[in-house]
C-alpha cells in the first residue's frame, strides 16, 4: 500500500547548499525493498523484530523531529547571531569575514552543516573505500560493524570463552595491577612476543572445547591473547566512519521499551483514546485534554 | 618516503606548547610547562559560544559570558556540531578572543607556538582536513601535534592513582575510556595510548540532550515554559540531577498517586528549586520541599518578596536515566552498559578482561551523582563472573583530558617526534598531516 504523508518542511530534511557525486551503478540488490512483496510473510517471521519494532513512516519522522529537537543548541533557530565586529587590536589580522589563503577564504564562507558533511563521507565511502577527499587509499576498509552483531549471538561463545578460563592472570586477588602479565606491551616498546594461540571460532574446534569444559582438570589457563601481528594490525585499523562508530541497537531480548506518562512523567499505563498519548490514570488524562495537547484528528 | 618527512627542519621545535582541548561546550586550555618546572600549569575553562541576549542586546564572545548579568533567554551561537568544528567562521572569533588579543589571559604570538588540538573520535576527514588548513594557513601556527583522538591523551594521565594503585611508566598500557560530554558519549578503547580504532562506539546522547529533555519536561509537567531558558535549565541540571540507584521505587515514590487515593510526595526526591530573577536572586538554589507553601501558593497571591519555585520529581533522576535507557526517548541505540558490552566484542578476546578492570570515566556527565556507581554495578552484571571490574572518576573530569595533554607536552622529546611543524606543512601539504599520524 502506498504512503502518502506531508514531508516535513524543516532544515534538517530540505535540500542544502551543497552537492555531492553520488554514484548511479544501476540495480543495486542492496538498495531493494527490505521486504520483497512476494514472500511478505517469510521475510517477516525470519527477522526477530516485535511489532512495536516496525515503524510506520509517519512514526519514524516524528521520532526524527523528536531527536532533532533534543539535539539543538537552542530552542529558537538562532544561525543569524552576527559576529561582532573586533576592537581593532591585534592588527596583524584580517578583516572579519576575509580569509588569508583561498583554502581558508573556502572555509570560512563555507555554509556546510555536519549534516552535509557526513552525506559527503557516505558518498564517498560509496564511491570506493575512500573516507573522503585528500589522501586516496587503494585498500577498501573492512567491513566492521559490531553494531550490526546481534549480542545475544555473541553472548553465549562470550560466556563459553571465559567459563574455559580460570580467571584472568591478575596479580593480587580483587585489584589487579595495570602491569599484570596479561596486559601486552611495555609503554612505548613494541609488545612482546606472547604465546601463539590460534583463534578458534569454527564449531568443530569448539565443540572439541566444550568437552574440555566438562573436565575441571582440563581448563585451559587463560584467555587467548591476541598476537604481536593481530595486535598491529588493530592498533593500525583505520577509523570508522562517523556512522559506522555509532552505537548498534539494543539486543533483542531485552526489556521492551518503557512509555511514561505526558503530564507527570510516572508509567504510562494507558493510551489517550483520541491521540495516543501516554497517560498514568484519569486524573492526568483530565489534564491532558485541558492542556491543549490532545490533538483528535 | 617516510625518511624524507623527517628532515632536518622538523626538528625546529619552538618554545612555548598551547594545549587546546576544544570541547563543544567549553575549550580547556593552557600552556604546557616542561616537566621540570616546579609549578603545575594552569587550564583556562572558556565558553566555546558566542551568546546574544535579547534583554540587554549585548553579544558576548567565550570569557566574556562571565561578565553576564542576566541569562534570561540567552541565545547561543555554538561553531562546533555534534563535537566537531564545523563553522569556523565563529570558532576564529572564539579563538582569537582567547589567544590572540591583547587583553586575552592566554595571549600568544601563534608563529612561536606549537598547538596540542583534541578532536572527537571518527571526525569525517574533511573536516580534519579543515581545521589543519585553519591552523597552519590562517592562525599560522609554529606547529600542530593534533588531529589526535582526544580520549587517547587521557592515557597519559596518572591513571593507576584513579584505582589507588602504584604509578606506572606513562602512557598507561590498557585504558578504556569513556568519554561523556555535550553532544555525544564516546568508548574508546587504548592500548599505550593509541586508540584501537575498530573498537570505538559512540551513543548519541551527551549533556545537551539531558538539558533539552529538561527542558522539555519541565515546560509540560509544570506551569513554566522553559524552552528558552538553557543556561537556567543547564543550571538545574547540574544541580539537581541524579542517576537512580532504583529507577522504578524511585518513581514510584514521587508519584503523586491516584484520582482518589493521593499520595503525600517523597521529601527525600522531591525538592523545590527557587529560580533566579537575576536581580535579587541571581542564582537559582535548590532547597527541600515545602508542601504547605505550594499549596499556599496555588490558593491566591502571595505577599512579600515574590519568588519562583519549581518543584523538582521524577526529572531529577529521569533525564539523566537516558543514558542508560536511550529508547525512553525513542534513539535505538544501546544504552550506556551494553555499549561497553558492544566495545568489547570488538576487540581480541584476550584484552577484554584487562580493559574492563580499568575503565575511567572523564566529561562533564560523570559529574552526575551516581552515575559511575550505576555504571559500574550494570556492567559487573552483564560481564563474566571471573572478570574484575574496576571504575574511577577523576576528581576533575572535565579538565582531566587537558590534564593528560599537559603532561604530555611536558615532554620535549617526545613532541619532536610527532610535531608537524608549519615549514613542513607549506612544503608537503596537507595529506602529511594524515600519514604522520597514521590516520588513513
Amino acid at each position: 500500500m502506498p504512503t502518502i504523508e506531508v514531508l516535513p518542511n524543516t532544515t534538517a530534511s530540505a535540500p542544502a547548499p551543497g552537492w555531492a557525486y553520488v554514484p548511479d551503478t544501476g540495480y543495486d540488490p542492496s538498495k531493494a525493498p527490505l521486504i520483497p512483496p512476494a514472500n511478505r510473510k517469510r521475510a517477516r517471521n525470519a527477522t526477530q523484530t516485535t511489532s512495536a519494532d516496525v515503524l510506520s513512516a509517519r512514526q519514524a519522522t516524528a521520532l526524527q523531529r523528536r531527536l532533532n529537537e533534543l539535539d539543538k543548541d537552542n530552542h529558537r533557530d538562532t544561525r543569524d547571531i552576527a559576529i561582532p565586529a573586533k576592537k581593532s587590536s591585534g592588527g596583524a589580522r584580517g578583516g572579519a569575514g576575509t580569509g588569508r589563503t583561498p583554502a581558508t577564504k573556502k572555509i570560512l564562507i563555507s555554509a556546510k552543516t555536519f549534516a552535509h558533511h557526513i552525506e559527503d563521507e557516505e558518498a564517498a565511502l560509496a564511491r570506493g573505500g575512500d573516507r573522503g577527499s585528500g589522501v586516496s587509499t587503494p585498500t577498501a576498509r573492512p567491513p566492521v560493524r559490531a553494531s550490526k552483531t546481534p549480542i545475544h549471538r555473541r553472548a553465549s561463545l562470550l560466556r563459553h570463552e571465559s567459563s574455559a578460563s580460570v580467571s584472568t592472570p591478575t596479580t593480587g586477588g580483587l585489584s589487579p595491577s595495570p602491569l599484570s602479565p596479561a596486559t601486552p606491551g611495555e609503554s612505548g616498546m613494541p609488545p612482546p612476543p606472547l604465546p601463539v594461540r590460534p583463534q578458534v571460532l569454527d564449531l568443530s574446534t569448539a565443540a572439541e572445547s566444550m568437552d574440555v569444559d566438562a573436565d575441571p582438570l582440563l581448563k585451559s589457563e587463560a584467555l587467548p591473547m591476541p598476537t604481536e601481528a593481530e595486535l598491529e594490525a588493530l592498533l593500525n585499523a583505520p577509523p570508522l566512519s562517523y556512522s559506522a562508530a555509532r552505537a548498534g541497537p539494543p539486543a533483542p531480548g531485552g526489556p521492551p521499551q518503557r512509555h511514561f506518562c505526558e503530564m507527570c512523567g510516572y508509567w504510562g499505563r494507558v493510551k489517550c483514546m483520541a491521540c495516543g498519548t501516554r497517560v498514568c490514570g484519569l486524573g492526568c488524562k483530565k489534564e491532558h485534554e485541558g492542556s491543549g495537547r490532545c490533538v483528535r484528528f | 618516503m617516510p625518511r624524507q618527512i623527517y628532515s632536518a627542519e622538523a626538528q625546529q621545535l619552538k618554545d612555548r606548547t598551547l594545549v587546546v582541548d576544544n570541547g563543544a561546550y567549553t575549550i580547556k586550555a593552557g600552556f604546557a610547562s616542561p616537566a621540570s618546572a616546579a609549578e603545575t600549569p594552569a587550564c583556562h575553562i572558556i565558553p566555546n559560544c558566542i551568546a546574544r541576549s535579547p534583554r540587554d542586546k549585548k553579544t558576548y564572545i567565550a570569557s566574556d559570558l562571565a561578565q553576564c548579568r542576566d541569562f534570561g533567554e540567552l541565545a547561543f551561537r555554538r561553531p562546533m556540531e555534534k563535537g566537531f568544528i564545523v563553522n569556523w567562521e565563529s570558532e576564529r572569533a572564539i579563538w582569537e578572543h582567547s589567544f590572540f588579543d591583547e587583553q586575552a589571559v592566554l595571549k600568544c604570538d601563534p608563529h612561536e607556538t606549537n598547538l596540542v588540538l583534541t578532536e572527537a573520535p571518527n571526525c569525517p576527514l574533511a573536516l580534519q582536513t579543515n581545521c589543519d588548513q585553519m591552523v597552519f594557513e590562517e592562525f599560522e601556527f609554529g606547529g600542530i601535534i593534533g588531529a589526535w583522538v582526544r580520549p587517547s591523551l587521557n592515557a597519559y594521565n596518572d591513571i593507576p592513582a584513579l584505582f589507588s594503585a602504584p604509578p606506572s611508566l606513562l602512557p598507561t598500557e590498557l585504558l578504556l575510556l569513556i568519554d561523556s560530554g555535550y553532544s555525544h558519549t564516546t568508548i574508546t578503547p587504548l592500548l599505550s595510548g593509541r586508540p584501537l580504532h575498530p573498537a570505538i562506539r559512540r551513543l548519541d546522547i551527551g549533556g545537551k540532550h539531558l538539558t533539552n529533555y529538561l527542558k522539555e519536561t519541565i515546560s509540560t509537567h509544570g506551569t513554566y515554559d522553559v524552552m528558552d531558558e538553557t543556561h537556567l535549565i543547564n543550571q538545574v541540571k547540574e544541580d539537581a540531577c541524579y542517576v537512580s540507584s532504583s529507577f522504578a521505587a524511585d518513581l514510584e515514590k514521587t508519584w503523586k498517586g491516584g484520582q482518589r487515593d493521593a499520595k503525600q510526595a517523597d521529601t527525600s526526591i522531591v525538592v523545590d528549586y527557587v529560580l533566579p530573577d537575576y536581580e535579587n536572586v541571581k542564582r537559582g538554589f535548590m532547597r527541600p520541599h515545602d508542601p504547605a507553601q505550594s499549596r499556599l501558593r496555588r490558593a491566591g497571591p502571595v505577599h512579600g518578596p515574590r519568588e519562583d519555585v519549581l518543584p523538582l520529581g521524577n526529572e531529577r533522576f529521569s533525564v539523566p536515566e537516558l543514558l542508560f535507557e536511550p529508547r525512553d526517548v525513542g534513539l535505538r541505540e544501546a544504552g550506556l552498559p551494553e555499549l561497553v558490552m558492544q566495545c568489547l566484542e570488538a576487540l581480541p578476546v584476550g584484552l577484554r578482561p584487562a580493559m574492563l578492570a580499568n575503565v575511567a570515566v572523564v566529561g562533564g556527565n560523570a559529574l552526575i551523582k551516581g552515575f559511575v556507581e550505576r555504571l559500574e554495578r550494570e556492567i559487573r552484571a552483564r560481564a563474566p563472573a571471573e572478570w574484575v571490574v574496576r571504575m574511577a572518576s577523576p576528581e576533575d573530569p572535565i579538565t582531566y583530558t587537558w590534564n593528560g595533554g599537559a603532561r604530555f607536552a611536558s615532554d620535549r622529546e617526545r613532541l619532536k617526534s610527532v610535531v608537524v611543524t608549519r615549514e613542513e606543512y607549506l612544503e608537503h601539504g596537507v595529506n602529511l598531516l594524515r600519514r604522520r599520524w597514521g590516520a588513513k
